[in-house]
């Protein structure tokens, strides 16, 4: 599903980030990757979402049998990638349904699948919130504004389920978050889980991973992914440490 | 409470209010000279303006509230979206008497620069005259949010759209709390769908 080639990535400043990383993800698999902090796991999210303070100087990311590289940032979110943030902004003004509304739209009109009517869209959107244990009141409320840590996650895990990503990157989801939150967030991706699915979750611990068991564990180190395993390996890191 | 609605006019025009009487103005790309006496007490003035301009367009607000009674409130609140050369003047005046006690006052203006070429004058004038004064003025001026820009584009949103969920958010909120904002929303919105067509 994806494929990433010798992928470097620099910041605007020049400053190198990603140094030659490759991973492919397959379909239906549920990805880790760890490392320590400074290690360019955020830097390589942002960069397969396109975010253009993220300059890929060298390497290819073949998604889907396209090429990433020559989309757009909403052209990628519509072929199926999804990017969950650290730090989910806020934006004041914007209805979290008007903003989820206006996202579906997008995603129906360029995949040329017809527009959900009110109903659709709405039973949707309940079944989402249901999922993610969200009332009522999170619909009305600007997006993400006076929201918790904790809600705010769950907001962008709402935005996954409504979105139905082929391939999501879940930036630390897990952090900030407290027992229950936890709980929450892990059974909506346990939820969103299929065989036609990925998911790729970048996290310091391993108290995610006990819920959402991952079959692949990759280490970030230095812009690049300095070892591979399985889920065994994320149980000797947090044991171990990085070195 | 009396609400007032001023869409693309040319307003210049005096108001005394007198005890506990409240009047709540909302403009939409007007030039307003207005000039407010708040003369009895418990009176309350609400002034929201919004303003989209572009070209070559220039707009001159003076809004003047003059505080003559006790237990008196005054809230302006102003919001320019400007792009290409386009320029705006706010100039909010607040006089607050020598026996006016407990008066609050509060004035903010919000500037979305949308080219290097706008520009955006704000002048807030306080005269206080008076020691119980709750006073309060800010400014604050920039562009679109870059992160936030991405965030709706990786949600699937293109970025003509994008940027016109973000100036609408921005827009919304001088309207929302005036029985006629449902109006302006929908000047707001051709305004700023003709914006986007224009930047693509």
């Amino acid at each position: 599903m994806l494929h990433i080639k010798n992928l470097h990535v620099s910041l605007a400043d020049g400053t190198e980030i990603i140094k030659g990383l490759n991973l492919s993800v397959g379909k239906g698999e549920i990805h880790a990757i760890m490392g320590p902090n400074g290690a360019g796991k955020s830097t390589l999210s942002k960069a397969i979402a396109g975010h253009p303070g993220y300059k890929v100087t060298k390497g290819s990311i073949e998604f889907l049998g396209k090429n990433l590289l020559e989309l757009s940032v909403s052209e990628r979110a519509n072929a199926g990638f999804f990017i969950g943030f650290q730090y989910p902004l806020e934006i004041a003004g914007l209805g979290n349904e008007e903003f989820l509304r206006a996202a579906i739209d997008a995603k129906h009109k360029a995949l040329n699948l017809p527009k959900l009517s009110d109903d659709e869209f709405n039973k949707k959107l309940e079944n989402a919130m249901q999922l993610l244990e969200m009332d009522s009141r999170f619909k009305e409320r600007g997006l993400n504004e006076g929201f918790s840590g904790g809600e705010k996650k769950r907001n962008e895990i709402l935005q996954m389920a409504m979105l139905e990503p082929a391939l999501a990157f879940l930036d630390e989801t897990d952090s900030g978050l407290d027992i229950d939150a936890l709980r929450i967030v892990a059974n909506g991706i346990n939820n969103l889980m299929n065989e036609q699915r990925s998911i790729v979750l970048i996290t310091h611990y391993q108290r995610l991973l006990d819920y959402a068991k991952p079959k692949f564990v990759h280490v970030l180190m230095d812009g690049r992914i300095a070892r591979s395993g399985g889920s065994e390996l994320a149980l000797e890191l947090e044991e171990k440490g990085y070195e | 409470m009396n609400s007032l609605l001023f869409i693309s006019e040319n307003v210049s025009k005096k108001f005394s209010l007198a005890e506990n009487e409240c009047l709540s103005i909302l403009s939409f790309n007007s030039q307003n000279d207005l000039s407010v006496e708040l003369c009895g007490e418990g009176a309350v003035f609400e002034y929201r303006s919004l303003s989209i301009f572009g070209k070559e367009e220039k707009t001159e607000q003076k809004i003047r509230v003059a505080h003559n009674a006790q237990n008196t409130k005054s809230f302006l609140f102003a919001r320019h979206i400007l792009s290409d050369n386009s320029k705006a003047v706010f100039n909010g005046i607040i006089e607050v008497g020598k026996h006016s006690s407990n008066i609050s006052s509060r004035q903010l203006v919000n500037s979305m620069l949308l080219s290097p070429n706008a520009k955006v004058i704000s002048k807030p004038e306080l005269k206080i005259y008076c020691d119980d004064v709750e006073c309060s003025h800010g400014n604050t001026c920039g562009g679109l949010d870059e992160d936030s820009l991405f965030f709706l584009q990786s949600r699937g949103i293109d970025s003509e759209q994008a940027k016109k969920i973000l100036l609408q958010a921005f827009a919304a909120d001088i309207s929302k709390k005036h029985p006629n904002g449902e109006q302006v929303s929908i000047f707001t919105n051709l305004c700023l769908t003709m914006y986007a067509k224009e930047q693509n």
